[in-house]
C-alpha cells in the first residue's frame, strides 16, 4: 500500500512551485516535509492530495486517485490545510462529525462506526470535555485540535497535514506529534482492538505527511523525512542522515546547533547565515 | 474505543444517548412543527377573502362558493407558500455557500433578471394578450441572468467572482428597467410596470401555478442535492474537496436551483424580498448552525412568513391592497436590524 | 339646435319602444361593473343607472374624475377578482393597462372583459364610446353621444382664431404632450399650434425650460392636478421662468381630468383653449 508520485510537477501560471519528482511513501511512515518557505512543501502536499492540478500522476495502491470517485478518494486520503477556514459556530462534536462525510451516504443516519470514530478522534487530542462546546468558544489552540480531530475521524490509510503544531503550546505540539506517529504506526487505538472501522485483516498503520517547521519534532517523531527546496527533493531518507548540520546551513541558511539530549536528536536554528 | 460503545449493544440505547441523533431529531420537529404551522396558515388564507369593503372571511355565498375557492383562494395560498418557500429554501442555501448570512437570493441577478424579462413584456405591449407571457418573459430573463453569471463567473468560479458578477448584473438588470420606464408608451404603463415589481399575490390562477412549478420544483432539488456539500464547505473550499465534494460542483447546483427556482417565483410574483433573508437567521440557531440542516426549515419557515405577510394584506382596511414586496420589506428589514444587533459575531479561523 | 332635436327624437324613440308590444319582454340590459378610471366615466355616461353595478374608486374622486359626484352614487371597488365575483356583473369595462393578472383572471373565469385603449385622438373617444355601447346594450345613445361630440367638434372648429397661437403644455413635472395624443388633437381642434409637437415629439415627454424659452410660446397651457397637494412636480410649474414666460404671453388652466379620460366632457377643454387663443 504505497503512494506514488510519478513526475508530479506544478506550475502556477509561469511560477513553476515544484518541478517534476517522483517519490514513493509507505504505509506505517511518518514523513516529514521541511524545507524554507516556498520550497514547493504545500504544494506537493495538496498536489499528492490531489487538491491541485498538476502533471505527472499520483497513484495510491496502484489505482490513480484522479481516477477514483471523490467518495472512494476522500475515504482513503484525508486532508488538514495550514490555516483551515471555520465559518459557522458548530459544537465540536459536530465539527468532527464533518469528517466522517465521506463515509455516509446522503441523507444516511450516522452509524456505529460513525460515532466511534468521532469520540476516538476526541479523545485523541483530548477535547473530549469540548465535545459540547461551539468552537467559536475555543481558544486557538483547542480550536486547531479540535479540527485535527477531524481529519482522524476520516479514518484514513493517508492523513496529509500542513503545519498540524503551529498553533499549538509545546505541550500539545509533543502531544500531536505522539498521535501523528501513533496513527502512522497504527498502534493509535487506545486499546488492543483496531482504529475505527478499518478492516483487522489489512496491514497496521496508515501513511501520514506532515509539513513541519520544527526540525526537533520532525528528527524525533518522524520515520523519514523529504527535504525540500527551490521546488525539488534535494534529499530524502532518515531524519538523522538528512537533518544534518551541513544541509541546513545549505538550505535554511541558519547555523544549527544538532546535538542529542536523552539519546534522541535535538536541533536548534542558533544563527543566520550571510550569503 | 470508548466504553460506550464497546460495552453498549449497537442499538437504540447507545443511539437515543447520542447527542447527534438528539439533534437531528429536534431538527425533525421542528420542521414538523413548521410543517403542521403552514398547513394552519394555509387553511386560514384559504378562508380570509376581501370585498370592496374590506376583509371578509367566507366564500361569498354557495353559487361563488367553490369558484372563489378554487380559482382565487387556492392558487393564492399555493403561490404564497411555493414562493415563500423558493424564497427561504435558496437564501438558505445562498448563505451556506457563500458562508455569509447577508447572502439573498435577489444576490444573483435572478430576481431582476426576471423583472427586466416582464418588463420588457409590459413595454412591447404584449402583457395582455396571454396572461403567461408575463411569466414567460419574466422566466426568460432569469435564465439569461443566470447565463450571464455563468459567462461573466463561470470560468474562474470562485465566490468573489461569482458575487461581483451578480451584482453587475444586478445594476445591469435595473439599468435596462429604468430605461424601458423612461421610454414606456404611456404613463400607465410605466405605473402598471413599477406596481408589478413592488411583488403581489393578487389574482393570480392555478395557470401561474402550473408556469412556475415546472421551474421550481427542479430547482429545489439541484439545491437540496448540494446540502451535504454545504457542510463540508463549512471547513473550507480545501477542505470540503478533501472530503470529496466538489466546491465548484456545490456551487454551481446551488446557483442554478436558486436561478430556476426564484426565477420561476418571480416571474409570478414580481420581487419579493427579506422573506430569503430573514428566514435563515430566524431558524438558523435551532438546527446547530449545520447548512444542510437548515434548508427544509427554512424553507416551510419561508412558506408560512409569506402566507402570513399575504394574510396580512387581505386584513387590511378597505382600498387597494398592499403590495406584498412593500410588507415584506416593512416586516423584514426592522426584524432584520433587530437579529443583527442581537447575535453574537460568528467566529473566522 | 341639432342638440335639443337629437334629445327629442331620442325620447320619442324611447316612448315609442316602451309602448310597442314586444318592448316588454325587450332583454334586460346587461350588468355592467367598471374596474378603470376610463372605462369608468364612460360606463357612467352611456349606462343606465341600473345598469351600473360598480365603478373603480379613482372615479369617485374630483382630482381624477370628470363624473365624480356620479361615481359617488354606486358602490366603488378596488379592482380585484375577487371583489368583481361578488357583483355578479354581465360584463367587466377595463383598460388596456389594468393589472394583466385581474384581467386574466377575470377572462379564465368566463366574464366577458372589454379592454378600452387609452384614447389618442377624439375619434378615439367615439370609437370608445361606440365600443362600451355596444357591450352594456346602449348602441342608441352610443350612436347618440357619438354624434353630438361630432357637431360640437364642428362648432369648435367653426369658432377657431384666425391666427394659430404657438401654445406649450407645461404639466407638473414639466411634462408636454407631442403628437398623436388627445391633448395634441384638442388643441388642432381649438386652432391652437402645439409647438412640442412640430419639434417631433410623439405622445408624452419632458420639456426643458431652455426649449421652452426658445420656442416662444404666446400661450402656455397649463394643467392642474392637486394643486393644493405639494410637491416634486407641481414645484417645477413655479419656475422663474415660467413665469417669465406666462408673464410675456397669455395663460391657460386645463385642469388634468379632462385629459386623463377622452369624453365628450373632454371637449370643453378645446372650448377653453379656444377662449384664452381668443383675439
Amino acid at each position: 500500500m504505497t503512494l506514488v508520485a510519478l513526475d508530479v510537477a506544478v506550475s502556477y501560471g509561469p511560477r513553476v512551485a515544484l518541478k517534476p519528482l517522483s517519490v514513493e511513501l509507505a504505509r506505517g511512515e511518518l514523513v516529514a516535509l521541511v524545507g524554507p518557505n516556498g520550497a514547493g512543501k504545500t504544494s506537493l502536499l495538496k498536489a499528492l492530495a490531489g487538491l491541485l492540478p498538476h502533471s505527472g500522476t499520483v497513484t495510491w495502491s496502484g489505482a490513480a486517485i484522479a481516477s477514483l470517485a471523490p467518495r472512494a478518494r476522500a475515504r482513503a486520503i484525508a486532508y488538514l490545510p495550514q490555516t483551515p477556514a471555520l465559518h459557522w459556530p458548530l459544537l465540536a462534536r459536530e465539527l468532527v462529525a464533518l469528517g466522517r462525510l465521506p463515509h455516509r451516504a446522503y441523507g444516511a443516519a450516522p452509524s456505529d462506526a460513525d460515532r466511534a470514530a468521532i469520540a476516538w478522534a476526541l479523545e485523541q487530542v483530548e477535547t473530549a470535555d469540548l465535545a459540547e462546546r461551539g468552537v467559536d468558544r475555543l481558544s486557538t489552540g483547542e480550536r486547531a485540535r479540535v479540527l485535527l480531530a477531524r481529519a482522524l475521524a476520516v479514518c484514513a490509510p493517508v492523513l496529509l497535514v500542513d503545519e498540524p503544531i503551529a498553533m499549538l503550546d509545546p505541550y500539545h505540539q509533543l502531544q500531536v506529534m505522539a498521535i501523528l506517529r501513533a496513527y502512522a504506526d497504527g498502534s493509535a487505538a487506545t486499546d488492543d482492538a483496531d482504529a475505527p472501522g478499518r478492516d483487522s485483516r489489512e496491514p497496521r498503520g496508515a501513511l501520514v505527511v506532515a509539513v513541519l517547521h520544527d526540525l526537533s519534532l520532525a528528527a524525533r517523531f518522524c520515520t523519514r523525512v523529504l527535504l525540500l527546496d527551490g521546488g525539488e527533493v534535494v534529499d530524502d531518507g532518515r531524519p538523522e542522515r538528512v537533518l544534518n548540520a551541513r544541509a541546513l546551513e545549505r538550505h535554511y541558511r541558519v547555523e544549527p546547533v544538532v546535538t542529542t539530549h536523552e539519546g534522541e536528536p535535538l536541533i536548534l536554528p542558533w544563527r543566520r547565515l550571510q550569503r | 474505543m470508548t466504553a460506550v460503545a464497546r460495552d453498549a449493544a449497537p442499538t437504540s440505547p447507545a443511539r437515543r444517548a447520542d447527542p447527534a441523533s438528539a439533534d437531528a431529531r429536534g431538527t425533525w420537529r421542528l420542521s414538523a412543527a413548521l410543517a403542521l404551522l403552514a398547513l394552519a396558515v394555509a387553511g386560514l388564507s384559504l378562508v380570509v377573502g376581501r370585498s370592496s369593503s374590506g376583509p371578509t372571511f367566507g366564500f361569498g355565498g354557495p353559487e361563488l362558493a367553490s369558484i372563489v375557492l378554487t380559482e382565487i383562494r387556492l392558487p393564492r395560498t399555493l403561490l404564497a407558500l411555493l414562493v415563500g418557500g423558493t424564497l427561504g429554501l435558496c437564501g438558505a442555501a445562498l448563505q451556506g455557500l457563500l458562508r455569509n448570512p447577508l447572502a439573498e437570493p435577489g444576490l444573483l441577478g435572478a430576481s431582476s433578471g426576471a423583472a427586466f424579462g416582464a418588463v420588457l413584456v409590459f413595454y412591447f405591449g404584449l402583457a395582455g394578450a396571454d396572461s403567461l407571457a408575463l411569466p414567460g418573459g419574466a422566466v426568460a430573463g432569469s435564465l439569461a441572468a443566470l447565463a450571464a453569471l455563468y459567462a461573466l463567473a463561470g470560468k474562474r468560479g470562485d465566490f468573489l467572482t461569482i458575487v461581483l458578477a451578480g451584482i453587475a448584473i444586478n445594476a445591469f438588470a435595473a439599468a435596462l428597467t429604468s430605461l424601458s420606464l423612461n421610454f414606456a408608451p404611456s404613463p400607465y404603463a410605466a405605473l402598471e410596470i413599477l406596481f408589478w415589481m413592488l411583488g403581489s399575490l393578487a389574482d393570480r390562477s392555478l395557470a401561474h401555478v402550473a408556469l412556475a412549478l415546472p421551474l421550481m420544483l427542479p430547482g429545489w432539488l439541484l439545491v437540496i442535492a448540494a446540502a451535504r456539500g454545504l457542510d463540508a464547505l463549512t471547513l473550507g473550499e480545501e477542505t470540503a474537496a478533501s472530503l470529496g465534494f466538489d466546491p465548484r460542483r456545490t456551487q454551481w447546483l446551488v446557483i442554478g436551483g436558486t436561478a430556476l427556482a426564484v426565477g420561476g417565483a418571480v416571474a409570478v410574483t414580481g420581487v419579493v424580498g427579506f422573506v430569503g433573508l430573514v428566514v435563515p437567521h430566524l431558524l438558523r440557531g435551532r438546527v446547530g448552525h449545520h447548512p444542510s440542516r437548515l434548508l427544509v426549515p427554512s424553507f416551510l419557515g419561508g412558506a408560512v412568513l409569506t402566507a402570513i405577510a399575504d394574510i396580512a394584506i387581505r386584513l387590511m382596511p378597505p382600498g387597494p391592497e398592499l403590495k406584498l414586496g412593500v410588507v415584506t420589506a416593512l416586516l423584514g428589514a426592522p426584524f432584520f436590524l433587530h437579529l443583527i444587533v442581537r447575535a453574537r459575531p460568528a467566529s473566522g479561523a | 339646435m341639432s342638440f335639443s332635436l337629437t334629445l327629442l327624437s331620442s325620447a320619442a324613440l324611447a316612448l315609442l319602444t316602451a309602448l310597442l308590444p314586444g318592448a316588454a319582454h325587450a332583454a334586460p340590459l346587461p350588468s355592467v361593473a367598471s374596474i378603470n378610471l376610463c372605462a369608468d366615466q364612460l360606463v357612467l355616461t352611456l349606462a343606465t343607472p341600473e345598469q351600473i353595478l360598480t365603478v373603480s374608486w379613482l372615479a369617485a374622486d374630483p382630482e381624477e374624475s370628470v363624473l365624480a359626484s356620479q361615481a359617488t352614487r354606486y358602490p366603488l371597488n378596488y379592482g380585484s377578482a375577487e371583489e368583481l365575483l361578488r357583483y355578479h356583473p354581465d360584463v367587466v369595462i377595463a383598460g388596456a393597462y389594468t393589472n394583466a393578472f385581474t384581467r386574466a383572471l377575470l377572462a379564465r373565469l368566463g366574464y366577458p372583459i372589454v379592454e378600452l385603449e387609452p384614447e389618442s385622438s377624439i375619434a378615439d373617444i367615439a370609437a370608445n364610446l361606440r365600443r362600451v355601447a355596444q357591450a352594456i346594450g346602449r348602441e342608441a345613445r352610443g350612436d347618440a353621444l357619438a354624434a353630438e361630440l361630432r357637431a360640437r367638434e364642428d362648432r369648435i372648429a367653426a369658432a377657431r382664431p384666425v391666427h394659430a397661437l404657438a401654445a406649450v403644455v407645461v404639466r407638473p413635472g414639466g411634462f408636454t404632450v407631442g403628437k398623436h395624443s388627445l391633448a395634441d388633437d384638442l388643441m388642432t381642434l381649438a386652432g391652437v399650434r402645439n409647438v412640442a409637437a412640430e419639434q417631433g415629439l410623439d405622445r408624452w415627454g419632458s420639456l426643458s425650460m431652455e426649449t421652452l424659452l426658445r420656442s416662444q410660446p404666446e400661450l402656455i397651457v397649463l394643467t392642474g392636478y392637486r394643486a393644493s397637494q405639494p410637491s416634486l412636480a407641481n414645484a417645477t410649474l413655479a419656475h422663474p421662468a415660467l413665469r417669465r414666460i406666462r408673464d410675456a404671453g397669455r395663460t391657460a388652466w386645463v385642469p388634468a381630468r379632462y385629459w386623463a379620460c377622452g369624453l365628450p366632457e373632454s371637449l370643453d377643454s378645446a372650448a377653453l383653449l379656444e377662449q384664452a387663443a381668443a383675439p
